[in-house]
C-alpha cells in the first residue's frame, strides 16, 4: 500500500470518525502516547468547532513488556475497562506498534460478548495514511447496520469532522436538499448515536463528502444497494449539476430547484461584481480541481498575472453556492484592503 | 485493569523532541511516520524534520532516507539530533552504526515512558560544556511545552539582571552556542526538569525560594545586589496579602484541586494555603510526585482526573483545558499544557515575584468571576 508520506496517521483519520459516535468508546491498541497525540488534536479541533465534549479514547497502554511478550492481554483489559461504561459500541483501532508486534487483535475482539466490538485494522502508518483510516472506519462502522428499505431520504457520508467549516457545509447541503424537498436522515458519521448507524441501510442515496471516498460508496452500494453521489457540490455549475443528479437518483423533478438556485447564484455574482476583470494571482495547495478555478476565472473575467493580487483557494474546496459566496467575500475583502 | 481513558500527557518521544527543539542550532529529526511528527510540530511551533516513514521503509530499510536527511541538515545546523520512534525501535534498526560523525541520538520510543523521561534522556546527550569563564548562571527547567516557559525566562533574567547577575545559558530554550559555554551554576525554574548541567543554586519557584537562591548566589558570585529584589518583594507580598484578605472578608477559602507537573502543583498549593487558607483536595500529577504535605495522585488520564474531582469536588481548579472541561462549574486557572479554547499571547511567568503575583491575581479573578456567575 502506497500512502502519502506526509498525510498523517491512519489512527487520526479513523478516530475522526469513531469519536463522532457519541455513545461509543474508541480503544487504541498502542502506547498512551498515540492516544494522547490524537486526543489532544481532537480536543483542539473540537474547541474550534465549539464542540465542548471530550472524545472517549481509551488506550491499551502498551509498554516495553508488551512489546516483548505480546499485548493481547493488555487489549483485553482495555476493552473490559471500556465495557464498564456501558457504551453503545467499542471501536478497536490498531497502532503501528500493535501491527509491528503482530498481536492477533481480531481474536481478542471476537472473544468479547455483551457489546458490539468493531475492529478497525488501521495499523498506524503501516496501514497507510489519514484518508485510509477514514475509509477503513466508515466501512467498518457500516457493519453495525443490518440492512433496510429505501425511504426516500439521503445519508451524508464521510463529512470531514476535523474541518473548520463542517457545520457550515452541512447547512449548505440541507439548504440545497431542501430545494428538492429531500431530507438528510443521517450524517454518517458526525455527532450520532450508535443506534443511528442502523439508518444507513434505508438510505435512498448516499452523498459522499468527496471523491476520495468512492471505495466507501462502493462498499455501501454493494452491501445495501444504495447508489451514491460522489461528492458534495463544488462550484456554481457543479452545484446545479448536483441538484440535478440528486433529483435523478431519487426520481424527483429537479428543474424548479435548479432554476431557483440559478437565480440565487446570479444574485451572488452580481454582489461580487467588483471582482470582475481584476488581475490576480491565485495560490492553491495543489489539490484544488482545475475546473473549479477555471469556472471562477471565466465568470469574473479574472486575469491571472504573476504580479496580480494574491488570493488563495481553500483546501478543501468550498461547498456549494454558500461556500463560494464566503470565499468570494474573503477575496473581495483582500482586494479592498 | 488498564484504564487509560484519554491519555493527558505526551510520550517520551515528544519529551526528547521538546528538549532538542528548544536549542537553536540543533536540527531535530524525528525518525518515524508523519503521525509522530505532526503532534510535536503542532504544539512546539519550532521547525522540526522527519523521515516520514511509510510501510515500505520498514521492509526495505530506512537507513538511506535518514542518512540523506541528516546529511542535508548538517549543512544548515551546527548539530543534528535524531529521535527514534516506536516502530523503528521495535524493528531494531541500528541507527547509530550507519550515521556518520557526531549525532545527538535518543532512542526514546513512546512506549518507553512519558514526556519527562524522554526530555531527560535528550538532555543527557546535549553537547553542553561548563566554561569556568562564563559569567552568571544558567537557567534550568525551561521547556517549550510549558505555558510559563517564556515568562519564566524573562522573569528570571529580570530578577538576575536587577541583582547584577547575567545568564550564561538556558536549558532548554536557548542556543547551542550558549550551552557550549554554560556556567557551572544553575538556577531552577522548574525543578521537575533539571537538565543536570551546572550545580543547582536553588529555585526561583516562589518568592521565598527566589530570595534564598539569590542569597546562595551571593556566596559564590561577586557583586550580587539584592536591594531591588527585596524592595519589590515587600511591596508585591503586601499587595497579595491585602487582596487575599479582602477576598476572604466576603468569601470562604477556596477548595482547590491542582493538576500539573509535581513541582508547579506543590508550589501553587503552598501559596494558596499560605495566602487564602485554601483546602487543597489533591495535587494531580502528570509526572512522578515527590514529597509534599498535600495529597498527591497520578493524573495522566481523564478518567483519573474525573475520579479525583468527583471524590472531593473543588470550587477552584488549576490545570489544563482537559480539567476545565471535566469540571466546568469550578473557577478555573490555566496552569499546564494544553490550553485550548483560550487566547494566550503574553509571556506569563510562574516563578519569581511576578510569577507569584500573576498566580494569585489569576486565582482571585477566577474565583470572583466564578462566584459572580454563580450568583447571577
Amino acid at each position: 500500500m502506497i500512502s502519502s508520506r506526509t498525510e498523517g496517521c491512519t489512527l487520526t483519520g479513523a478516530l475522526s470518525i469513531t469519536t463522532s459516535v457519541q455513545d461509543a468508546v474508541s480503544v487504541i491498541h498502542g502506547p498512551d502516547g498515540c492516544a494522547h497525540h490524537n486526543f489532544s488534536l481532537l480536543h483542539a479541533l473540537h474547541f474550534d468547532n465549539e464542540q465542548l465534549v471530550l472524545p472517549s479514547i481509551l488506550s491499551s497502554s502498551l509498554k516495553e513488556q508488551e512489546i516483548i511478550f505480546g499485548g493481547e492481554h493488555a487489549l483485553e483489559d482495555a476493552i473490559t475497562g471500556a465495557m464498564g461504561g456501558n457504551p453503545g459500541a467499542i471501536f478497536v483501532l490498531t497502532s503501528c506498534v500493535a501491527a509491528a508486534i503482530g498481536d492477533d487483535v481480531s481474536a481478542v475482539c471476537n472473544e468479547i460478548k455483551g457489546c458490539p466490538v468493531i475492529l478497525i485494522p488501521t495499523g498506524g502508518f503501516l496501514g497507510g495514511g489519514f484518508s485510509d483510516g477514514v475509509r477503513s472506519a466508515l466501512i467498518a462502522l457500516s457493519d453495525l447496520c443490518n440492512g433496510g428499505y429505501p425511504n426516500g431520504m439521503v445519508t451524508l457520508v464521510g463529512e470531514k469532522n476535523l474541518e473548520y467549516e463542517a457545520e457550515a457545509n452541512y447547512r449548505e447541503l440541507q439548504r440545497l436538499l431542501g430545494l428538492l424537498g429531500v431530507k438528510a436522515q443521517l450524517r454518517f458519521v458526525r455527532n450520532i448515536a450508535t443506534s443511528d448507524i442502523e439508518k444507513i441501510g434505508s438510505s435512498s442515496l448516499n452523498i459522499l463528502r468527496d471523491e476520495s471516498l468512492a471505495d466507501v460508496g462502493d462498499a455501501l452500494r454493494d452491501r445495501f444497494g444504495t447508489p451514491y453521489q460522489p461528492s458534495f457540490p463544488v462550484g456554481f455549475e457543479g452545484t446545479l449539476t448536483f441538484l440535478s443528479h440528486v433529483g435523478d437518483a431519487l426520481n424527483i423533478e429537479s428543474d424548479r430547484a435548479v432554476s431557483a438556485e440559478m437565480v440565487h447564484q446570479e444574485g451572488i455574482l452580481e454582489h461580487f461584481s467588483e471582482l470582475r476583470g481584476r488581475a490576480v494571482k491565485v495560490y492553491h495547495s495543489g489539490r484544488t480541481s482545475d475546473p473549479f478555478l477555471t469556472e471562477l476565472l471565466e465568470l469574473f473575467d479574472l486575469e491571472l498575472k504573476d504580479r496580480g493580487q494574491l488570493l488563495s483557494l481553500p483546501d478543501p474546496i468550498p461547498v456549494g453556492t454558500s461556500g463560494l459566496s464566503r470565499m468570494l467575500s474573503r477575496w473581495q475583502r483582500i482586494l479592498h484592503a | 485493569m488498564r484504564d487509560c481513558m484519554n491519555a493527558l500527557w505526551p510520550c517520551a518521544m515528544t519529551g526528547a523532541v521538546t528538549c532538542f527543539a528548544g536549542i537553536r542550532g540543533i536540527g531535530t529529526v524525528i525518525h518515524g511516520p508523519s503521525g509522530c511528527y505532526f503532534f510535536p510540530a503542532t504544539v512546539l511551533h519550532r521547525e522540526l524534520h522527519c523521515t516520514f516513514l511509510i510501510e515500505e521503509d520498514l521492509i526495505f530499510g530506512a537507513e538511506e532516507r535518514l542518512l540523506e536527511i541528516v546529511s542535508t541538515l548538517r549543512e544548515r545546523y551546527a548539530a543534528v539530533a535524531v529521535v527514534n520512534t516506536c516502530t523503528p525501535a521495535i524493528t531494531g534498526e541500528e541507527i547509530r552504526t550507519f550515521l556518520p560523525g557526531e549525532i545527538l541520538m535518543v532512542d526514546s520510543p513512546g512506549f518507553l515512558g512519558n514526556f519527562e523521561e524522554g526530555y531527560h534522556a535528550a538532555c543527557s546527550t546535549l553537547p553542553a560544556r561548563s566554561d569556568p569563564d562564563a559569567a552568571g548562571v544558567n537557567l534550568d527547567g525551561l521547556q517549550l511545552l510549558d505555558l510559563f516557559c517564556s515568562g519564566n525566562a524573562l522573569e528570571a533574567q529580570r530578577i538576575l539582571a536587577a541583582a547584577g547577575v547575567g545568564v550564561a545559558a538556558r536549558f532548554c530554550d536557548g542556543s547551542l552556542e550558549e550551552i557550549g559555554h554554560s556556567s557551572c551554576r544553575s538556577v531552577q525554574t522548574n525543578p521537575d526538569l533539571a537538565s543536570g548541567y551546572g550545580q543547582s543554586m536553588g529555585t526561583f519557584l516562589g518568592i521565598t525560594e527566589t530570595e534564598e537562591t539569590l542569597k546562595s548566589l551571593e556566596k559564590y558570585l561577586d557583586g550580587v545586589d539584592m536591594g531591588a529584589f527585596e524592595q519589590e518583594k515587600e511591596s508585591v507580598e503586601r499587595a497579595i496579602e491585602v487582596s487575599c484578605e479582602k477576598f476572604l472578608m466576603r468569601h470562604d477559602p477556596p477548595v482547590v484541586a491542582i493538576f500539573s507537573g509535581f513541582s508547579y502543583a506543590d508550589f501553587a498549593a503552598r501559596m494558596l494555603k499560605q495566602y487564602l487558607d485554601a483546602s487543597v483536595t489533591v495535587l494531580g500529577c502528570r509526572n512522578s510526585p515527590g514529597n509534599s504535605r498535600f495529597r498527591t495522585a497520578g493524573a495522566c488520564s481523564l478518567s483519573a482526573v474525573k475520579d479525583l474531582i468527583a471524590k472531593d469536588p473543588p470550587d477552584l481548579l488549576l490545570g489544563s483545558s482537559f480539567e476545565r472541561l471535566a469540571c466546568p462549574e469550578a473557577a478555573f486557572v490555566p496552569f499546564t499544557y494544553p490550553m485550548r479554547g483560550m487566547v494566550r499571547l503574553k509571556a506569563r511567568p510562574l516563578i519569581g515575584i511576578q510569577g507569584m503575583a500573576g498566580l494569585m491575581e489569576d486565582v482571585l479573578n477566577a474565583c470572583l468571576d466564578n462566584r459572580h456567575t454563580m450568583n447571577t
